[in-house]
């Protein structure tokens, strides 16, 4: 399984690009994100988000790889779920760490 | 209890209530029985203890210009909002010194627009300043969510805490003046407008409480926002769009500061954040123009051109049109303030004056 997701905006206006792989990940973490993805029901959400961005909120572009399925959408703080705002949080700090540990 | 508030009458009848209830009234109350726990908590907090009991229901229903009301909130680390209460108007300073920068930072952005431009708030009616600190964990972040102020931590390895700005407070409560003047769209040009007249009073409120004149000011949005080891001075630079960061970890910053080198994107909501660096290069170039304090002309012209002349979908063309107009009426055709704003959008490639022509040419103009 792969999950992308780029955070785009906020205040600070930075972009964010991360990437998982289950591959890449320990059993642990492959299974945490596996646990995340279904609990944030990543492949049903829709392609544009609901609700309007407010200002400073984050947008999010976020794609999805799993048993050769694929599922891309954007989406922003004001429209995701809980679920879906602690998987991308998850998805950056464990992509920052991978690049740590390679640095 | 909640009932009993529901169906009270305009007066604040709750100032008789228990504090720990008009508490929960704050925290978990609807919008018109939160007003009534406050109007009773800033009561009881002593801000207007030596009136009558008749004196403080008349002046809490009739609040007179000029009258602050801050409250903030903690959400505690979490995702909610409003959070905890922890401070309202009047109230004792708090051991946190988030809920005290959210708080004094508020405080100045309201005085700010309400002594130089006579605006009441953010609603100009005397709207509520509410904001919540420690919101979510580690959240690198700071919005506008409609109605109130959203602070986070920051993650103390880029970003430090979001209230140590001043001009960020003060970035984030003009998202809520705009809201009520203009309602610019947050996508694309207007978007980047949104960001730009925040980013501009952001940075008039810390001028004018350091009582800087235009040249001697850094024009900075941010600074200090960054952790150490950050290669970066601020968020924005207004003088030098472009040149605020350049760090392997967070990118460089990419803000064009010419039309020519305008972004096209669809990641941050059309680029807002980046584009905004353009009309903030033409409000410096007028301030540097004008010299002296740039909240005097340069932020008035701004004011009342986002208070009265630009609409929802205004664009970069419209906003530079409707200064030129409102610098003509606040300040006399052709005077020197007109010119310099006509020369100040010249220098990032917008020409001004011009479309006004053309419309009052085609006989649709007024």
């Amino acid at each position: 399984m792969r999950v992308l997701c780029k955070r785009t905006g906020g205040v600070a206006g930075l972009r964010v690009p991360a990437e998982v792989d289950s591959e890449q990940l320990t059993a642990a973490q492959a299974r945490e994100l596996k646990k995340l993805v279904e609990e944030a029901n990543l492949f049903d959400q829709p392609a544009k988000p609901r609700s309007k961005a407010m200002p400073d909120q984050f947008q999010y572009e976020i794609t999805v790889e799993d048993e050769g399925k694929t599922h891309s959408f954007m989406t922003n703080d004001a429209a995701a779920s809980d679920e879906l705002l602690g998987l991308v949080d998850w998805v950056i700090a464990a992509t920052r760490k991978q690049k740590q540990g390679k640095g | 209890m909640n009932k009993h508030c529901h169906h009270s009458t305009d007066f604040p009848i709750c100032c008789i209530i228990p504090p720990i209830i008009l508490r929960n009234l704050a925290e978990k109350g609807n919008d018109r029985q939160r007003e009534l726990a406050f109007d009773g908590l800033e009561v009881s907090a002593g801000m207007r203890g030596k009136r009558s009991v008749m004196g403080s229901i008349a002046f809490a229903a009739a609040l007179p210009a000029g009258t602050k009301r801050r409250t903030v909130y903690s959400a505690d680390n979490r995702r909610v909002l409003p959070g905890r209460l922890v401070r309202t108007e009047g109230g004792p300073r708090s051991a946190d010194v988030s809920v005290n920068e959210a708080y004094d930072g508020a405080g100045k952005t309201y005085d700010f627009f309400m002594k130089i431009y006579g605006r009441n708030s953010i609603d100009d009616r005397g709207m509520r300043l509410n904001s919540t600190v420690h919101y979510g964990r580690r959240f690198q972040n700071a919005f506008w969510d409609g109605q109130q102020m959203v602070y986070g931590d920051g993650d103390g390895e880029i970003f430090e805490r979001f209230t140590k700005c001043l001009d960020i407070i003060g970035h984030e409560l003009t998202h809520g003046v705009t809201q009520y003047e203009a309602d610019l769209v947050y996508e694309d040009m207007p978007g980047a407008l949104n960001e730009h007249f925040s980013d501009v009073f952001g940075v008039l409120v810390v001028q004018r409480s350091r009582k800087q004149k235009a040249d001697k000011a850094d024009w900075l949005i941010g600074k200090g926002l960054f952790s150490e080891g950050i290669n970066g001075v601020a968020l924005r630079s207004m003088k030098a769009p472009g040149t605020a960061f350049d760090d392997p970890l967070i990118g460089k910053d990419d803000q064009p500061a010419h039309m020519k080198d305008f972004v096209k994107t669809r990641e941050d909501n059309g680029g807002v954040h980046i584009n905004s660096g353009i009309p903030n290069k033409a409000f410096y170039e007028l301030a540097i123009r004008l010299g002296g304090f740039a909240w005097e002309r340069a932020g008035r012209i701004w004011y009342v051109t986002l208070r009265d002349r630009l609409r929802p979908n205004s664009v970069f063309q419209d906003c530079a049109d409707a200064t030129f107009d409102v610098a003509r009426e606040l300040y006399g055709a052709n005077s020197v303030e007109q010119r310099a704003v006509r020369e100040a959008w010249g220098v990032v490639g917008i020409k001004t004056g011009q479309t006004a022509a053309k419309k009052s040419k085609a006989g649709g103009g007024k």
